[in-house]
């Protein structure tokens, strides 16, 4: 098995795996050009382990309330013949009245069918029966289901199939397909929280990519699924929904061209030392020792991949040992996006210090460039800090 | 008029010990506050026999703890307002609204299973009556599976038990409808409130319906002109549904649903 591994396989070894999904998928947007975390989602290396092991300390996990909270929301919603979503659809995609026939395909609703179907399989026949679907809708709109419940599409992420589950898909007879997503984080007074917010506009445009080469795979051009989408929210502090439409192309755009890049991830694997691998994630109640030998040999399989430390980052896993690495290292990265950007090709703090305060020649153009904003920079601050006098 | 005299005779004695009651909790007299207690609660019970004995048209006080109606009952009475297959979300909250009872939703899939099990009984011993109804599932109208957490009655026509693309809508407005009209039958007593926000609810996803207006004449307006132009469609899909149904199904499958059976081969994905 391991001889017909391929790169990332190998890379992996033994560390848990776990598939991945679109919140991860996204995440190739909030860290763009990151190698290292880019050879690790290819790899579908399972980052909270991974991240706890080296840190040390176990990760936060969402809170079971605020879970049960987003599925009671979710169900609500979708009670009923899916009442609220219809109603939302009709006001914010322009449904028509009779364009209300629905389908559920979630995993629970299937199994009443095919009972004994799971997992992968599961995966695979609802995959299936999304594509079924969107034939129909492509080929037969008139008979065509409207609202799909739990739809599932397949996308490519360097060779690793992620299965992804769109919350509702709607679908309106003249050949539109709108992704509807719904999420219970609070829409206050017209205002939702924008890290949550854009964090959800990021898993929508997967799931619109990946329904956009669906339907190209179908033979439709892509552009039947819109790339508006509707999003739920509860409004204020109730549990009353209220949608609002974001069109996401740039983020689709985006995400299109980060994946294209990902098969070149193996490339960055060819010039790393031949075996090198992660350990085996320690079993539970696993002694000190081993924990800090695993935790040490996991350090040393990240070490060779350049990671690419950004404002972005805090969401990661890896974040604290991207940080602490950033810092060892006197990379002007660890000071933030702004300051990075603003030293361009100076990338050791210490260097830019010494351009600043001119105990060091510029020796090329961009670093003379580099230098003579840092000294107004430092100028400045000598005036803020000592006063004119 | 020889209980109205009792009555004001009863509810004197009542405010009299009321008062009595503070008095001996705030001079901290536990002995005399517990008697009081129970005084109070046997003139409280005399009290509500004779406001019930004089106009019978009172409805009792009722709390939800004390039912002790079967879950199976529950479900049935709640389907038989609404008249249409319903989630069991909507079940529990009909139960609740219009009957001040709760239905653990949790155990109606325990119930589906023991209905088959008890019809499939009734046929196997000639000797064992077969019960009037039988909470069914809803089945999909192509392939008569069985739809998850949603019942209906198996007294109710085939056509109606399936559920075709346009039903889920169908018969959430038909419910809101029957549960519009019970709004209105039940007028002036305490479900009143709880079955007008219920309607209110689901009608506020009708267009036409104004949000928060719990009119129920508007209400099952609304709903009807939605209906005109959905509701054909869905009765001809149901029909035909139905027809198959019959043709193909034994009376089992036809009442609780087939399941359909997978050969799948991961390497081909050879699955019907």
């Amino acid at each position: 098995m391991i001889n017909m591994a391929g790169p990332f396989e190998r890379f992996r070894g033994e560390f848990p795996r776990q598939p991945l999904n679109a919140r991860r998928v996204a995440s190739a947007l909030e860290a763009p050009g990151c190698q290292r975390r880019t050879v690790l989602d290819a790899a579908a290396v399972d980052l909270d382990k991974l991240g706890s092991l080296i840190s040390g300390t176990p990760r936060d996990r969402q809170s079971p309330f605020a879970i049960t909270r987003g599925i009671q929301f979710e169900q609500q919603v979708v009670d009923n013949g899916m009442a609220e979503i219809v109603s939302l659809a009709r006001r914010h995609l322009g449904l028509e009245i009779p364009e209300v026939r629905q389908r559920d395909l979630s995993a629970s609703a299937l199994r009443e069918a095919y009972p004994g179907v799971t997992g992968a399989q599961m995966n695979e026949l609802r995959a299936r029966l999304t594509r079924q679907r969107l034939e129909e809708m492509l080929t037969d709109p008139a008979g065509a289901y409207n609202l799909i419940r739990h739809a599932m599409t397949r996308l490519d992420f360097g060779g690793e199939t992620v299965y992804l589950e769109q919350d509702v898909l709607a679908f309106a007879v003249d050949g539109r397909i709108y992704v509807v997503e719904i999420k219970s984080f609070p829409r206050i007074d017209g205002r939702a929280d924008p890290t949550k917010a854009s964090a959800t506009v990021r898993q929508t445009a997967v799931y619109v990519l990946s329904l956009q080469r669906l339907a190209a795979q179908i033979g439709a051009p892509p552009d039947v699924v819109y790339t508006t989408t509707m999003i739920v929210l509860p409004v204020n502090l109730s549990f009353r929904p209220t949608a609002v439409t974001v069109d996401i192309d740039m983020y689709v755009r985006r995400l299109r061209r980060q994946l294209a890049l990902v098969p070149q991830a193996a490339e960055i694997l060819d010039v790393v030392p031949v075996g090198t691998r992660l350990p085996a994630h320690p079993a539970n109640g696993a002694g000190a020792d081993e924990i800090a030998a695993a935790a040490m040999a996991a350090r040393g399989a990240l070490a060779p991949l350049p990671p690419r430390f950004t404002d972005g980052c805090v969401s990661c896993p890896l974040f604290q040992h991207c940080r602490d690495e950033a810092e060892l290292h006197h990379s002007t990265a660890r000071l933030g996006s702004a300051v990075a950007g603003a030293c361009g090709s100076v990338t050791d703090i210490t260097v830019a210090l010494d351009l600043a305060d001119s105990r060091r020649a510029p020796v090329t153009a961009s670093e003379a460039a580099v230098a003579s904003i840092l000294a107004r920079g430092a100028a400045a601050a000598r005036l803020a800090v000592g006063g004119l006098a | 008029m020889e209980s109205a005299h009792e009555l004001i005779e009863v509810v004197t004695a009542l405010r009299r010990a009321n008062d009595a009651l503070v008095e001996a909790t705030t001079s901290g007299d536990v002995a005399e506050a517990t008697r009081l207690l129970q005084d109070i609660s046997v003139l409280e019970r005399r009290r509500n026999r004779l406001v019930r004995r004089s106009s019978p048209d009172i409805a009792p006080a009722t709390s939800s703890y004390e039912s002790s109606i079967p879950l199976r009952d529950q479900v049935i009475r709640a389907l038989q307002l609404t008249g249409r297959p319903c989630s069991a979300r909507l079940v529990s909250d009909v139960t609740k609204s219009r009957w001040a009872e709760r239905v653990d939703t949790a155990k109606l899939s325990y119930l589906r299973r023991d209905e088959a099990r008890s019809w499939r009984k009734s046929q196997e011993l000639a000797g064992r009556l077969a019960r009037d109804v039988y909470v069914v599932p809803g089945l999909t109208y192509d392939r008569f599976t069985p739809v998850r957490g949603t019942v209906a009655l198996s007294t109710w026509p085939t056509s109606l038990r399936l559920i075709a693309p346009l039903s889920p809508r169908v018969d959430m407005l038909h419910s809101t409808i029957a549960l519009a009209n019970e709004a209105q039958s039940v007028a002036g007593t305490n479900y009143e409130a709880l079955v007008l926000r219920l309607v209110a609810r689901l009608g506020a996803t009708i267009p036409g319906v104004k949000p928060f207006s719990a009119e129920p004449r508007a209400v099952i307006e609304a709903a009807r002109s939605e209906l005109k132009e959905i509701e054909e469609t869905d009765e001809l899909e149901r029909s035909e549904a139905a027809e198959r149904a019959q043709a193909q199904l034994d009376a089992e499958a036809l009442l609780f649903g087939t399941q359909i059976r997978t050969f799948m081969s991961p390497a081909v994905g050879g699955l019907r």
